[in-house]
């Protein structure tokens, strides 16, 4: 049996390890997405030159991240990581819609690094709750391996250099925290997740649903601990911003998004997002109602599925592929413990997410092609062209299709979690439109 | 009852490291300062010998330059809510938040404090007044609004402005067209051919545009100039024979995207673009380096630094370091006839 179900660390697990670290230096090494990366470049000059977050531009997401970059850069500068980013001349005709600045390899592998210890720990997340409810030593580690290898999760790992698996960590911890009683302790988590990225905000109605039913008579004090310890923790992680005066400014990720001026189609997707984003809240506070009230006989298990459905809500809402990193974790919890079909919209998801990353293929050969040489800039300036150029544009062809895919997979993680509860949204449909009869599902 | 053992502990474990990670990063991003750094220089003969400390790895550049203005002694931002500006709304290169003029003036006073210079100011147009009522010589004044207030600047060659700069006034101006607009309390007033005032022709325009070829002089890669933007700056083609100045950055066949034109004793710097967080940082090189028009490099040298390094570089009137490349977290620069080998900075 390739893994042992008796052993936690055996050679299947330690293949897997191999295979996912591998990939992600080979993918640090040769591709590296520079729009996002370089914004940590810039944040790190920002830290160091004693100007923290928030008091020169370039940084505006909540501080958590900001922090993390804060223990980052003693990393790179103890192991030597001189040189983190160049702007290249011959780049500067890209500036219109990508950045002419490429991130050295040096940094994209210590990014790679870190980013790594995340995956590692989220995928450890997964391993413990898979265990946690099914007591299968093998379905456990076959979740390890699913989101330890999956290739979006390598690609925004090695390549996107964006946090999202971070979030993802958090949720995951503060869920396994919630399954042992810890709510204090959960509830710091739950303020390190909002404060790291704002989707995980979305979990607070099904967390608080949880200690509901669980908690018995003894919910007030166990919610009580969880606000206390979420309150705790937001305070400590605020206070700096406070002091300083720039809250706001630690909000400009979700207040830039919101804004839009004209009517181009971007600023309609900013307008779309302030109708649909209250929409997806009322949602997530039925799916909570639902679980309060069909919970069933095993609490935690049925937890563990709402908190999966309460993810599939939050990208209702059409997303780049480095956010549904957030949803990942609990897909394949889901598909290990309640319904192994689906494994197949997680295949999807990841096939759609990863393509979703390839229309910046020709900057995140920037470093191959300007650092290593190992593409001489000809070939790399054609790829550029293809991608970029002619009335619609490759890179446009990609996106949509892999955006496409990407929501598909979500529709349909969303179609079975519904059927599992009974809720047979094809024959509903049937009724109103009159379709023929599929095959059942296996 | 649930087994303790170190995969029950595994969600302890984990959150405890996060968070760990977490405060142990707030401490450093609060604390961090530009106290970790320093450098010094001492004349040793045709050469000098400069210092570096630096807290963890990072490349430096130091340049020896003849020619320049100085450390400015003072610096003043100019910003005045009573007076209309012409400056318009830029968006920061991340799409994060709108670099419009008030964020720009407030970034500024970090941006130079990096580069040595905490002691820089806001002055409004009553300020401003005073300022450029007395003597020129090491005063820098920035003005991103576009416009000139008319307690400075009248579209004379008479105005205030003028004289300041002929007795030393450094004036670096970012956005609109220089000299075309003055700044009321109740509006904004243009003026015909004001360009021409200060430069000696109509030599800027409003085309939005960019330059992709480099000017080869050295510059760009001496300080690491970034912005390649050429919109509002000058078409060193059209400026009268015999104008001192130097461009340095990038072109567009036309204009430069950094010109600093000599006025007197002082000289008056125009840099391309609209609030881009580049075109700050490049105007923080410039007023910090005292590039003049009659600036030449002498020496460059390169290298890394982790701790204490020593390096050797040709003697001139100035060095120039640059710690972090394009990402600078320090950055200073040193006189050389005030140079005390014993203060690092």
């Amino acid at each position: 049996m390739f893994f042992s179900d008796t052993r936690l660390i055996c050679r299947g697990m330690i293949f897997v390890v191999v295979i996912g670290l591998l990939f992600r230096v080979f993918l640090g090494f040769m591709l590296e997405y520079n729009n996002d990366v370089t914004a940590w470049t810039q944040t790190l000059a920002n830290i160091e030159a004693g100007a923290g977050l928030y008091n020169m531009a370039g940084y505006y997401y909540p501080p958590v991240w900001g922090y993390i970059l804060g223990v980052f850069s003693e990393f790179i500068g103890f192991f030597g990581v001189d040189s983190w980013a160049d702007i290249f001349p011959e780049l500067l005709f890209v500036e219109d819609f990508d950045d002419a600045t490429l991130s050295t390899p040096a940094f994209n592998i210590a990014l790679m690094i870190l980013l790594t210890v995340s995956d590692f720990l989220a995928a450890c997340g997964v391993y413990w709750i898979v265990d946690h409810l099914t007591g299968d030593m093998v379905k456990a580690k076959i979740g390890f391996t699913l989101f330890f290898i999956g290739l979006h999760v390598m690609f925004v790992c090695g390549c996107f250099g964006q946090f999202d698996s971070f979030s993802a960590l958090m949720a995951v911890i503060c869920v396994c925290l919630l399954l042992r009683g810890n709510d204090f302790m959960a509830g710091m988590m739950f303020a390190l997740a909002v404060l790291l990225k704002l989707f995980p905000a979305m979990f607070f109605f099904i967390f608080i649903a949880y200690i509901l039913v669980k908690g018995g008579e003894r919910w007030k004090h166990r919610c009580g601990m969880a606000i206390a310890g979420g309150l705790i923790m937001a305070a400590v992680i605020m206070l700096p911003s406070i002091l300083n005066g720039t809250v706001m400014d630690s909000m400009t990720f979700l207040t830039a998004r919101a804004e839009g001026s004209g009517a181009g189609p971007a600023d309609l997707l900013k307008y779309s997002s302030l109708i649909i984003y209250p929409i997806i809240l009322i949602l997530e506070i039925l799916v909570a109602r639902w679980f309060v009230r069909r919970h069933g006989e095993d609490i935690d298990s049925s937890f563990v599925w709402f908190v999966f459905l309460s993810a599939v809500v939050i990208f209702l809402y059409p997303s780049t592929p480095q956010y549904v990193i957030l949803l990942t974790p609990f897909v394949i919890i889901s598909a290990m413990v309640h319904d192994s079909r689906l494994v197949k919209p997680y295949f999807l998801l990841m096939a759609g997410s990863t393509l979703f990353m390839f229309p910046s293929l020709p900057m995140e050969l920037g470093t191959v092609t300007f650092y290593n040489g190992l593409m001489d800039y000809d070939t790399w300036r054609s790829l550029y062209d293809i991608f970029y150029t002619g009335p619609f544009g490759l890179h446009n062809i990609i996106a949509l299709v892999a955006a496409v895919t990407q929501y598909l997979a979500i529709l349909w993680m969303g179609y079975l979690a519904l059927e599992s509860k009974g809720i047979d949204l094809r024959r509903k449909l049937q009724k109103v439109i009159r379709l023929p009869s599929g095959q059942e599902q296996s | 009852m649930i087994p303790m053992g170190f995969k029950d502990r595994f969600p302890i474990i984990a959150a405890l490291f996060i968070i760990a990670l977490v405060l142990v990063g707030e401490v450093i991003v609060t604390v961090d300062s530009r106290d970790s750094f320093s450098s010094s220089i001492a004349v040793q003969g045709d050469s000098v010998e400069i210092t570096m400390d630096s807290h963890g790895s990072h490349i430096y550049r130091a340049v020896a330059l003849d020619g320049t203005f100085g450390i400015p002694e003072r610096v003043c931002v100019y910003f005045d809510t009573d007076y209309v500006s012409a400056a318009a709304t830029g968006v920061s290169s991340t799409g994060g938040r709108p670099l419009d003029e008030r964020y720009y003036v407030d970034q500024m006073h970090d941006t130079l404090k990096v580069r040595g210079i905490d002691y820089s100011e806001i002055v409004g147009a009553k300020g401003l007044a005073d300022v450029m009522g007395k003597d020129g010589d090491g005063v820098a004044v920035i003005v991103i609004s576009g416009s000139l207030p008319d307690t400075v600047y009248d579209g004379t060659a008479d105005s205030k402005i003028f004289e300041w700069m002929e007795s030393g006034g450094r004036l670096y101006w970012i956005g609109g067209i220089l000299g075309k607009f003055i700044s009321h309390t109740d509006g904004l007033e243009t003026v015909e051919n004001g360009t021409t005032l200060f430069l000696g022709s109509e030599c800027i325009d409003d085309e939005v545009s960019r330059g992709y070829d480099m000017i080869e002089n050295g510059f760009r890669d001496a300080l690491y100039i970034q912005s390649n933007l050429t919109t509002f700056s000058i078409d060193v083609s059209k400026l009268p024979a015999g104008t001192d100045y130097l461009s340095m950055g990038f072109t567009d066949g036309k204009r430069s995207s950094i010109v600093t034109v000599k006025e007197g004793d002082g000289a008056v710097c125009v840099i391309g673009g609209e609030y881009t967080i580049r075109q700050r940082i490049d105007l923080a090189q410039l007023v910090a380096s005292g590039i003049s028009p009659d600036t030449e490099i002498v020496g460059i040298a390169d290298g890394t630094v982790n701790g204490t390094v020593k390096e050797t570089i040709a003697k001139a009137d100035s060095v120039y370091i640059t710690m972090g490349g394009f990402y600078p977290v320090y950055c200073q620069n040193h006189e050389v006839d005030r140079c005390s080998s014993a203060t690092p900075v």
